[in-house]
């Protein structure tokens, strides 16, 4: 029998031919298996990645939008610090701080904080709301950190406005 | 069912016994002569059979074999024909390697036994095989029932042949159960049912063969689709990444690319977006109602913190539930009733993150 076996593999030059070529397509068969195998799993990966991508978009586009107007308005004019520029803008407003104040600078990722803390009082939600909006639309970049609106005590239409503002520089 | 054919070459003439193998069993079907006058060749096979036998035994006449008589000092069949040709040597007229030597025992004793050596020119071998051959016929096995006749005693060799055929038919029958002798050996040995059994593997090797190229164009095609939907999609993320980050030029993995770039974004928007108290202030104003007053409004990018009184504790539910509309983690953290039976309420929520 062994003999037998012996004559079919290494004598038989048409089997010998067609074990070779099968070993190689079962070699070519295991290799791309493997790759597909791999290839379909890094798509799999891929559409993951993909709705992902997507699903963020939008919203990255709109942070981003909002930090290149920003850094626009940071990188635009030269300030002169956040106390001289809150005083003239109180002053185009008509208001008077009871307290304004610089505090100390921060370094913040690549910018750089200049805090001042303003304190208000007996000025009305109208004068408030013109403030914040002065504020908010400036092409200052100044951040408001905190906000405190408390009505006094002797006139409930009067209210005692605290802010932590911070001006933003290039650090 | 297998059909096995001997036939029995006598002096004048062939006589071909033709047996069906039903389990282990020969049944003899047909029994038929044919004249040798004119000489052993091809043509006079050609014409035997229809359809060629799936096996075929030959027995030869005694006058084409060399018998030589031999004694053993043991009786192991193996061991005999291991050394049956070294004894044999001088006393053939050519070399032992120029014959096909097989033997029959004919008496046993204790610890010896009588041989009949059994020898045939390897070149007259060669000729009865080719005339076989030349006729599509393959035999298996080449023996001689004159042998077993005879009961192999030397003494009675010198006799004429049985010619009772179906005493012969009878001895051939049992020749197919077990050869006495076979002359076919070494390189003229019997290899038909090799060559069949090679013949099924070529066969079975290129089903084989087809079915794993089949498997292969299937997995080929496989692959080709999945780097084609990869580079698809690898295509989609790039278009993507390039809509959002229009300036940006090396591209190598967006995947993480766009995460890195992405974090980021959300960090230097952390750092630079303060607090849209307009927002927050129209967002209070709008869900009121004008069921409380608002005394008190603090925020400080976490929390906010509002209050006020109301004139009832449903009222503050109410506000709570729609604060909770523009506001997340909304709670009432203080409620009590005053003097004047209205409702003091602090109430705690969140900016509603987008």
């Amino acid at each position: 029998m062994n003999d037998l076996i012996r004559k079919i593999l290494f004598f038989d030059k048409t089997i010998s031919v067609l074990t070779v070529l099968s070993l190689l397509v079962i070699i070519t068969i295991i290799v791309t298996s493997i790759y597909a195998n791999e290839t379909k799993s890094r798509n799999k990966a891929l559409r993951g990645q993909l709705s992902e991508i997507n699903a963020l978009a939008s919203g990255v586009v709109g942070t981003k939008g909002f930090v290149e107007s920003k850094e626009k308005k940071i990188g635009m004019r030269k300030t002169k610090g956040v106390v001289s520029t809150m005083q003239q803008t109180l002053t185009s407003l008509d208001l008077k701080a009871k307290t304004l104040k610089p505090l100390d600078k921060k370094k913040v990722l690549e910018y750089l904080e200049e805090n001042a803390e303003l304190e208000i009082e007996s000025t009305d939600l109208n004068h408030i709301v013109n403030l914040l909006y002065n504020i908010e639309s400036s092409p200052i970049p100044i951040k408001i950190k905190s906000t405190s609106i408390k009505t006094s005590f002797e006139d409930p239409d009067k209210f005692t406005l605290k802010m932590m503002l911070a001006l933003i520089t290039k650090g | 069912m297998t059909n096995v054919v001997f036939i029995d070459w006598m002096e004048k003439e062939l006589n071909i016994y033709e047996f069906v193998k039903a389990g282990n069993d020969y049944e003899l079907v047909d029994t038929r002569s044919v004249s040798l006058e004119n000489g052993f060749s091809p043509s006079v096979l050609d014409s035997l059979f229809e359809e060629k036998p799936d096996y075929l035994y030959v027995s030869l006449p005694l006058d084409l074999l060399t018998l030589r008589e031999q004694s053993f000092p043991f009786a192991d069949k193996e061991k005999i024909q291991d050394t049956i040709a070294y004894e044999l040597e001088g006393t053939l007229l050519d070399s032992i390697d120029s014959y096909s030597i097989d033997h029959v025992i004919t008496e046993t004793f204790d610890d010896s036994s009588k041989v009949m050596a059994v020898c045939l020119e390897k070149t007259k071998l060669q000729d009865i095989i080719w005339t076989f051959s030349s006729a599509g016929l393959n035999p298996k096995v080449i023996t001689s029932i004159d042998l077993w006749l005879y009961g192999g005693k030397g003494e009675d060799f010198l006799g004429k042949p049985i010619s009772d055929r179906s005493v012969r038919a009878e001895t051939a029958r049992k020749e197919l159960d077990s050869p006495s002798i076979n002359l076919r050996k070494d390189e003229l040995a019997y290899t038909g049912d090799v060559e069949k059994f090679i013949k099924r593997i070529r066969v079975t090797a290129v089903l084989l063969l087809v079915l794993l190229v089949l498997i292969g164009v299937f997995s080929t095609l496989r692959l080709t689709s999945a780097k084609k939907e990869n580079r698809e999609l690898s295509g989609q993320m790039q278009a993507l990444y390039r809509k959002v980050f229009p300036g940006e030029k090396k591209v190598i993995d967006v995947g993480r690319q766009f995460q890195g770039k992405y974090n980021t974004l959300k960090k230097k928007k952390e750092a630079l977006a303060g607090i849209s108290m307009l927002d927050i202030l129209l967002d209070v104003a709008l869900k009121n109602d004008r069921a409380a007053t608002f005394h008190e409004l603090n925020a400080n990018g976490k929390n906010i913190i509002i209050k006020g009184t109301a004139g009832s504790f449903e009222d503050v539910e109410s506000i709570k539930n729609s604060f909770a509309q523009s506001f997340s983690t909304v709670k009432v953290t203080d409620s009590s009733s005053s003097a004047d039976k209205k409702v003091a309420f602090t109430i705690q929520m969140l900016e509603k993150k987008l």
